[in-house]
């Protein structure tokens, strides 16, 4: 049918079918703004348009409704190419990072901001009460308001977002706003789904209904009379080649424990059968005339079954070792299965799949016995954690095609190269046939550093020649991605009176459910985050992962720290408690300081042998003695109501910058005919502003004006190869190699500007804005030196190119501080006040990474009181839904939030510069448990703390 | 889909009883959206061209057509407050402006917004059906299971004084508990397990069940303390 509209103030004819969604309608007719996260569930906001004047959600209008009506896209927002006042003041504030439904946001506002142009809190709350933010968090957004009025009243903006760092940096340190900001705010076409052409054919996976099950046969033979089908993989017709989604540097820390379709499915929800079709219609129906015949198997779901004697094996086929095999291999594969996936652990895990387990380390320093014989008190308690979804706005999503008789592939990813290589590896082509562009990433969180789609999406292309676009629904987010490995951690901390601990024993054990993404890393930063934070001479730790048939587990922003810092800070505030200490001094007591030799490191070198390091840069004590001093610390808060209880806590935290040793960073940046700069780097922007930090880098080094720096990242053909973003090494790794190549770059400049001058290179030097200055005055700009150098006579191009490999750590510390009232009738929980106060050595872009530490503490927020993944007694979840799932929205912002950064400068990072964002994600679970013991008594060792779990401890049922 | 666009609320209950499995479109809230209770395929009779929108006040009562949406109701000075604030509880304002009171009440979920406010504050209904405009109240209403009639408007004493309370683990997710009292009758809407009305112990008749917001027992405790005093 066709309906007239007015859209955007024009006139506007709309095609499609009377009952169709009009977000569909309008996102096919050209309004790419308007998109999908939630598959019509009415929640996150990424369809949000203007409908006859009111905020709506266009995935619940129907076609025909729009007939005469007035509509606004955020598309509305722009005059010409330029933005409006409301985006640029998001763009200044830092809130437009991974920027999926930045333009509704801006919608929003903007409407609110034509209605009543001077809002209050609570209004601008209620604007964005339907918009899902889950990267930025939403603390900037007042502070956009309040610079639109400042734009308004007098002309321009001229407040900051965030304070500035290192006088005389031009660019370091210092709010500028994202180099894509405007481009991201406006809803410009730079998603994967934005490059998909019509007529691209359409992939529908058919999945297992069993946790736990062989598939003795599938009959497509029905499915493919389908008109439109175009093939069918299955596990019958897929190679059998072992690899490992998990996006890690190779040879990778995680066993090779699957192919493409496996002949034994291990989780409700995964691969059985892929159709490929010309369209998804055609493909579902297809899918449904598939006869697979199963042989379930009895499932194991919690560490607990899994370690149970007799357990049903999740996987049982032959162990194979690329190297370090053991000397009776053949002995322990007498009774595999060979009906099942090979594991190909690349080295030694120490695992033992025939008892579920997929990696294991221990270690320690010191005499735990006489650590413990010491204590004047001591605490043994086991915390849990549960499964938690990244929840990104844009789905897991693939685009594939061939083009020159080479696979591309468009992805939302934070690991190109290892996209490439696994896809490389599954379709048996050399990498040199494979092209991989990360477009831009509507959210990752360490989920898209898994390699989840593309693995099937480039084979299916490779295979028929088709192109093919994949896309995971919103549930399959939550059954078929990646999640944070649920954790059950004991802590036994022993200490003395005066405050001093003189033990500390970790026993982690993780579920990593069907397949060993990440099995070995992640448990082990649950010591290796949080060990080092103690200035404790007998530390050992016990980290075993077991295989289950729960959803995949793999990475997740903080990765095992969270969990880490969950369990052994509550267990500090237990001991604490327990002495009649205040858990504050006994943390300055015993917090490690600068020059520490960190011991405990040895063993933890994520499956190789760790470096001992001294700790370096560390502002982890002015963290706690300014989170201590906002929020009163040691001042009881007493509510006016008595049902009302407030108590405090806090998290002393740190992560790291990147794997030293493991992480490979390269970048190029050249100078063009006409003296402006691109910076071509290897690492992989997910919205946090890499890209930003590359062309401050490179301007601040060069001296030239941001302006003219563009930067091109993450596409294999064009950029030098980077392991990726992960780990929180995007600043510390890609940024240390695009101020290398920036380096190498002006010394070319200077080297052939001596040549064109007639002057000694050392009697040159380079002045903004991008000019070469003689001793004597004589000046030359940089594009009089690019043109010349390539001319018909000239060098040749100047191009620099810069590496970054290193052992040395820049480890980022911090301390949250939480203020929480629980109502003791209710079992209500309200976070007052949260305070995160984080030493990043030299923040480049201050603003985003105050906006990353909002966001990452509000995930941390959602994980630690309102998330969870809940699966049936037969292993399928229940929670596919964001509202089932429960994530936290603006409402759930405390109503006191602040992040502040420490200043520290860093001697190994760029600039002094460390990581921001994932450290953020340690600090609320046991800042916030502390808190409710505080207020209640009660300690609630398991995520996520709800009223029921306070209320049932208190006894009140 | 086939869609109805009837041209009175008379021609609208006709359809509704001549289709068989068919539903009235108000808002969409729960028709467009993922995981809806509606088939797919289940005709639809659209009602949102009818006049049944707007909040009045007439000789002491307020009147909030069946088509107003739960934005315009908590936005109204004429509406009493605790109703308000159950409108409020949906909290998404995309939802709020499309969502109406005819539906949420109609729906009779056992997580509505708006069921407990308007059974404590005895609300009557106005009603289309084969036989013509009916008023009932809004809990005879309810001693139906189901009804094909179409909602036309509620109607509440403009002074009405009340309380609504709404426990949920957090602003979107769905309520384990939610209350109204007001003037001495009390409802509660208990997740998964049902709806009573009448007298403060008026929830010792749901039968409680473990779901996702929380256990049986949870449940239970909450409704039995949810009003201070």
């Amino acid at each position: 049918m066709e309906v007239k509209a007015r859209i955007n103030g024009v006139e506007a004819i709309l095609h499609g079918k009377e009952d169709e969604r009009l977000r569909d309608v309008l996102y096919r007719e050209g309004y790419s703004s308007v998109r999908d996260s939630d598959d019509a569930e009415g929640f996150a906001g990424s369809d949000t348009i203007v409908f006859d004047g009111a905020l709506r959600y266009s995935n619940l209008i129907m076609l025909y409704q729009a007939e005469g009506k007035e509509i606004r896209t955020p598309e509305s927002l722009l005059s010409g190419r330029a933005i409006n006042d409301v985006q640029e003041a998001m763009v200044k504030a830092g809130v437009v990072q991974s920027a999926y439904n930045a333009p509704e946001a801006a919608l929003a506002l903007t409407l609110l901001l034509e209605r009543n142009p001077d809002p209050s809190k609570e209004e601008i709350k209620d604007a964005l009460s339907g918009i899902f933010i889950r990267d930025a968090g939403y603390e900037h957004y007042y502070r956009a308001v309040e610079m639109v009025r400042e734009k308004r009243a007098k002309g321009s903006i001229e407040s900051e977002a965030a304070p500035s760092f290192r006088e005389g940096m031009r660019y370091v340190g210092r709010p500028t706003g994202k180099i894509d900001g405007e481009a991201l705010v406006s809803g410009d076409r730079l998603f994967v789904e934005d490059k998909v052409p019509p007529h691209t054919y359409a992939m529908h996976i058919l999945r297992s209904p069993f946790a736990h099950a062989f598939v003795t046969s599938v009959d497509t033979s029905e499915a493919e009379k389908v008109e439109g089908v175009i093939d069918i993989l299955t596990a019958f017709n897929t190679p059998d080649i072992p690899y490992m989604q998990a996006g890690q540097g190779y040879p990778e820390p995680s066993p090779y424990d699957r192919v493409l379709i496996c002949r034994k499915v291990r989780h409700v929800g995964d691969r059985v059968a892929a159709v490929i079709a010309v369209d998804m219609e055609i493909a579902i129906r297809a899918s449904e005339l598939i006869k697979v015949v199963y042989d379930p198997i009895k499932p194991v779901f919690t560490v607990e079954e899994a370690m149970a004697d007799g357990a049903p094996l999740v996987h049982n086929g032959r162990v194979v070792y690329e190297s370090g095999a053991p000397d009776d291999l053949d002995e322990y594969n007498a009774d595999a299965d060979d009906r099942e996936e090979k594991v190909v652990y690349q080295f030694p895990l120490h695992g033992d799949i025939r008892k579920n387990i997929a990696a294991s380390a221990h270690g320690g320093i010191g005499d735990m016995e006489k650590g413990f014989a010491e204590a004047d008190a001591i605490v043994d308690e086991t915390y849990q954690t549960s499964q938690v979804q990244c929840t990104p706005l844009e789905p897991h999503v693939c685009y594939g095609h061939i083009e020159g008789g080479r696979l591309v592939l468009s992805c939302s990813t934070q690991v190109p190269y290892h996209v490439r290589r696994i896809v490389a590896k599954v379709c048996s082509i050399p990498e040199n046939k494979v092209h991989v562009i990360k477009e831009r990433v509507g959210g990752g969180y360490g989920s898209k550093q898994d390699v989840l789609v593309e693995d099937l999406v480039g084979y299916a292309v490779w295979r028929t020649g088709k192109p093919v676009y994949y896309r995971n629904t919103r549930a399959e987010e939550f059954y078929a991605n990646s999640t944070r490995h649920p954790m059950r951690v004991r802590v036994k901390m022993g200490g003395k009176k005066d405050g001093t601990i003189t033990a500390i024993y970790m026993d982690v054990r993780a579920n990593t459910g069907p397949y060993g993404n990440h099995c070995l890393t992640v448990p082990m930063n649950a010591s290796s985050k949080t060990l080092p934070l103690f200035r404790v001479d007998n530390m050992y730790y016990d980290l075993i992962t077991y295989y289950t048939n729960v959803p995949p587990t793999g990475a997740y922003q903080g990765y095992g720290a969270p969990k880490g810092y969950f369990a052994i800070i509550s267990a500090m505030g237990e001991l604490a408690m327990k002495l009649g200490v205040d858990p504050l001094e006994m943390a300055r007591k015993n917090a490690v300081e600068e020059g520490y030799m960190l011991e405990i490191l040895r063993g933890l070198g994520e499956g190789r042998e760790g470096t001992v390091v001294p700790v370096g840069s560390c502002g982890l004590k002015q963290a706690l003695s300014r989170g201590a001093e906002l929020i009163e610390w040691g001042k009881k808060a007493v509510s006016d109501d008595p049902e009302w209880k407030i108590g405090k806590g806090f998290a002393p935290i740190q992560q790291g910058s990147g794997l030293p040793g493991l992480d490979h960073s390269n970048a190029q940046v050249k100078l063009l005919t006409d003296g402006t700069i691109i910076v071509l780097s290897g690492g992989a922007d997910l919205g946090t502003g890499l890209d930003t930090l590359s062309a401050k880098v490179a301007a601040e080094v060069l001296k030239v004006p941001l302006e003219i720096v563009s930067v091109v990242s993450g596409d294999t053909d064009s950029c030098l190869f980077d392991t990726g973003a992960y780990a929180s090494s995007g600043t510390y790794f890609s940024g240390n190699a695009s101020l290398n190549a920036a380096k190498d770059l002006a010394a070319k400049i200077i080297r052939e500007a001596a040549l064109q001058m007639g002057e000694k290179e050392e009697d040159l030097s380079i002045e903004y804005p991008g000019e070469v200055v003689s001793r004597s005055g004589k000046r030359l700009s940089y594009w009089k030196i690019s043109h010349d150098a390539t001319a018909g006579d000239g060098r040749g191009q100047l191009i620099g190119t810069g590496s970054f490999t290193t052992p040395n750590f820049a480890v980022p510390y911090g301390a949250h501080f939480a203020e929480v009232a629980v109502n003791v009738r209710t079992g209500e929980i309200k976070v007052l006040k949260f305070y995160a106060i984080q030493d990043a050595g030299t923040p480049i872009n201050p603003e985003l990474a105050l906006c990353q530490m909002y966001g990452a503490a509000m995930k941390s927020i959602g994980h630690t009181l309102y998330e969870d993944m809940v699966l049936d007694r037969d292993g399928r979840c229940l929670t596919t839904t964001f509202t089932d799932y429960g994530v936290p929205m603006i409402e759930e912002a405390p109503e006191d939030f602040r992040a502040e950064l420490v200043d520290v400068n860093d001697q190994y990072g760029p600039f002094g510069a460390k990581s921001i964002s994932e450290i953020a994600c340690n600090g609320a679970a046991p800042a916030i448990a502390m808190a409710i013991a505080d207020a209640t008594g009660v300690w609630v060792r398991s995520w996520p703390i709800t009223g029921e779990k306070i209320l049932k401890a208190m006894g009140k049922f | 889909m086939r869609i109805y666009h009837p041209s009175d609320a008379a021609e609208a209950v006709r359809l509704r009883h001549e289709l068989e499995g068919s539903h009235y479109l108000a808002g969409g809230t729960e028709v467009m959206r993922l995981g809806s209770s509606i088939a797919a395929d289940a005709p639809l009779i659209d009602i949102t061209g009818l006049p049944l929108s707007g909040i009045r006040q007439e000789d002491g009562k307020v009147i909030i057509g069946a088509l107003t949406t739960l934005e315009e109701i908590r936005n109204s000075a004429l509406v009493p407050a605790f109703i308000r604030d159950a409108a409020a509880f949906d909290a998404s304002l995309q939802l709020r402006n499309s969502a109406t009171i005819g539906g949420n009440f109609a729906l009779r979920r056992f997580d509505s917004y708006m069921i407990p406010a308007l059974l404590a504050s005895e609300a009557d209904v106005s009603l289309m059906c084969t036989k013509g405009e009916k008023h009932k109240s809004a809990a005879e209403y309810f001693s139906r299971k189901e009804c094909r009639a179409l909602l036309l408007s509620f109607s509440v004493s403009a002074g009405r004084e009340g309380e609504s309370v709404r426990i949920a683990r957090s602003s979107h997710a769905h309520a384990a508990v939610t209350g109204a009292r007001s003037e001495g009758v009390y409802a509660y809407a208990v997740s998964s397990s049902g709806i009573a009305y009448g007298g403060p112990d008026a929830w010792k008749e749901i039968s409680f069940t473990d779901d996702l917001t929380g256990s049986a027992d949870y449940k239970r405790y909450l409704a039995s303390v949810l009003f201070k005093g």
